[in-house]
């Protein structure tokens, strides 16, 4: 996987320094968002990183598209650090990786023409102005928008449609790979099944990589190849997509997915959830050992104990988890 | 419309519509809606963003933003009572106490600069008049109620002190404080995680459960409608389009939008190689068609759809408004 990576996070940490609450008060505690991740790209592969909200899933994605320096840790793009790089190669890296986010309202800029949106990128990246025209024609073609739409503002178009604006600058510039931060979350059902087709298809026809923030499982397991599981700043599972949904190891990854099934209430109803033994649970809520252990049902000594390290479990499976 | 129980439904709304008034000219927001809620039952109304579901619970109370919409006709009845001629004060009466509601996003349902105490004392003081000792007493008791651990702290905190998931419990607590009947709880965990959003489901479970609280729960998930709600309505460009149990209507939709739309619901059950999708968007408020607002996305349009809107169709325990069901008993 190094050999080939072409993004790729090694041993990314990210702590935020908090405010003093006074001058002569003491120093409070940096907020650790991401500890430790490891985690490589491969060609035309989607990684997705879930998590819920607070897991450093948003920081790990901004730590790669290179807008958050990490505390420790580097950032390598086609095998290269970005650390310390000069300025020709943080041109390739940023034409190279590009993103989409989450909220299409926010996204775009409401003074600005769709074609100028999409063009953008590609003045900045020095393009001549017959060929930006082509590559903005080229690029609503892509994204199934009409060629009439390039002269209307963003605030003309719907959510789907201003998402697919997004998606048509992210693609103008031929990126190899593009970060989606909750791409479709902020769409209704019906688009956001649109968008997802679309995002499928590009991948297929431009050859790109995808790394996939979300939240939403079932989002995860239509898009990606490859899943990373988040807590706490540190990756607790990760495994090729089917794999992981097929048979979750890591018990915080079991409930994330029992917890975002289909379930009719008229089903069994479901035990409420289990809880970790109440001593275990004490010990767990010191801090010391596995992040996880105070909400986990299958906790034992060991886990309130040791931190456990992300290991592969049956070949690229991997767990940090001391049931495995 | 035909119902299993036989009691009087705690809420009747029939027909309600509420237009919207701005530059753009008159927008049918909602357009004739209608349903029941009875006390201990669950109503989903689903729909996307713009279909008017959020207008309908806002008519319901008479809490819709005015001038810029108004409610045109209709009926909205509690327990009888024709709520849409009643004077403001006597809303008052109903608002909170009888008919209360949660709203999506818990960050700023709650007042920041207020403690959590402070705005559960409001509540009581207005719908149970209640002071001193028992103001404090009952406070915890809702605290406790809604699982938040070490209330009589609780209530010195404030907002920014709790997680989305603890907030939104103490939403739920407040919502709660006038004994209401009836909760409308409008995309209440949109905004929380999915392990937070299982939680506060099943709180709102056991609420329902100890007190027969009739829940109208909005929302655009049909994860959270499965396990939430006994029955569901679909809604369409201000219209109920669709009416059923939660397990017939996942079983055999009838409509053709209720069809498409849980077809391009993602399933985190299997792997799907591509989504179907529906084409096209939902008509603007602002220029309503003659006939069947989703005829122009729909496979089994006909000439009819496009030029008259079908009345609901009863049958069963359910109600259809398609052409297509027409002769069906």
């Amino acid at each position: 996987m190094t050999s080939t990576a072409l993004l790729e996070g090694r041993n990314l940490k990210k702590h935020f320094a908090r405010r003093q609450a006074s001058f002569f008060g003491p120093r409070p505690a940096p907020v650790h968002a991401v500890e430790d991740m490891s985690l490589a790209l491969g060609k035309q592969e989607t990684l997705a990183l879930v998590g819920e909200s607070g897991c450093g899933k948003s920081t790990t994605a901004r730590m790669l598209l290179a807008l958050e320096r990490p505390t420790s840790g580097a950032v390598l793009f086609n095998g290269q650090s970005l650390d310390g790089a000069g300025a020709e190669q943080m041109r390739r890296y940023r034409s190279g990786v590009q993103a989409v986010f989450q909220d299409p309202w926010s996204s775009l800029n409401p003074r600005m023409r769709v074609s100028e949106i999409i063009a953008e990128p590609l003045s900045i990246n020095g393009h001549q102005p017959a060929s930006i025209r082509e590559s903005v024609a080229q690029s609503l073609r892509d994204v199934g928008l009409e060629q009439a739409a390039a002269g209307n503002f963003p605030h003309e178009f719907s959510g789907g449609q201003r998402q697919r604006i997004a998606i048509a600058r992210a693609v103008a510039l031929r990126p190899q790979a593009i970060v989606l931060d909750e791409p479709v979350s902020a769409l209704d059902v019906s688009v956001r099944a649109q968008i997802m087709n679309l995002l499928k298809d590009l991948q297929a026809s431009l050859g790109m990589s995808y790394v996939l923030i979300s939240h939403d499982l079932a989002t995860v397991r239509f898009l990606a190849n490859r899943v990373a599981v988040m807590y706490r700043g540190r990756i607790v599972e990760q495994a090729p997509s089917e794999a992981l949904f097929s048979r979750p190891l890591h018990p915080y990854t079991e409930s994330l997915i029992s917890a975002a099934r289909m379930r009719r209430a008229s089903d069994a109803q479901a035990p409420g959830r289990p809880q970790p033994a109440p001593a275990v649970a004490a010990e767990a809520a010191r801090g010391k050992g596995c992040p996880y252990a105070a909400r986990c049902p299958k906790a034992f000594d060991r886990c309130v104990a040791e931190v456990p390290v992300l290991k592969s479990v049956d070949g690229s499976h991997e767990a940090a988890c001391h049931l495995y | 419309m035909p119902e299993t129980t036989t009691s009087t439904p705690l809420i009747e709304v029939r027909d309600l519509q509420t237009h919207l008034f701005s530059k753009r000219g008159v927008g049918r927001a909602v357009a004739g809606v209608s349903f029941d809620l009875h006390a201990g039952e669950t109503l989903g109304l689903v729909g996307e963003s713009g279909c008017g579901k959020s207008l309908t619970c806002l008519s319901v109370l008479r809490l819709n933003p005015q001038p810029a919409s108004r409610i045109v006709g209709g009926n909205v009845r509690f327990r009888g009572d024709d709520l849409l001629t009643k004077s403001e004060a006597e809303m008052r009466q109903y608002r909170g106490k009888k008919i209360s509601m949660i709203l999506q996003d818990p960050m700023r349902a709650l007042n920041p600069v207020l403690t959590i105490g402070d705005q559960l004392y409001e509540a009581l003081i207005l719908h149970r008049g209640l002071r001193g000792r028992e103001l404090r007493d009952a406070a915890c008791e809702l605290l406790e109620r809604v699982r938040i651990p070490d209330p009589a702290a609780g209530l010195a905190a404030y907002p920014h002190h709790f997680s989305g998931g603890m907030r939104q419990r103490v939403v739920g607590a407040i919502a709660m404080a006038g004994n209401p009947e009836v909760l409308i709880a409008d995309e209440p965990t949109t905004a929380l995680d999915v392990t937070v959003q299982e939680e506060f489901l099943e709180l709102l479970k056991s609420i329902q459960q100890q007190d027969g609280l009739g829940i109208l729960f909005v929302t655009h998930d049909f994860a959270v409608v499965a396990r939430m709600c006994d029955r569901v309505a679909v809604m369409y460009a201000g219209r109920i389009v669709e009416t059923a149990d939660t397990d017939t209507l996942f079983d055999a939709p009838r409509h053709p939008y209720t069809q498409a739309l849980l077809r391009s619901v993602p399933d985190v059950s299997r792997r799907d190689e591509r989504l179907f999708s529906i084409d096209g968007q939902p008509p603007s408020v602002f220029a309503p068609l003659p006939g069947c607002s989703f005829a122009p996305r729909c496979e089994h349009a006909t000439e009819r759809c496009r030029s008259s809107a079908p009345p609901p169709v009863q049958a069963g325990g359910r109600s259809v408004s398609c052409w297509l069901y027409e002769e069906k008993p």
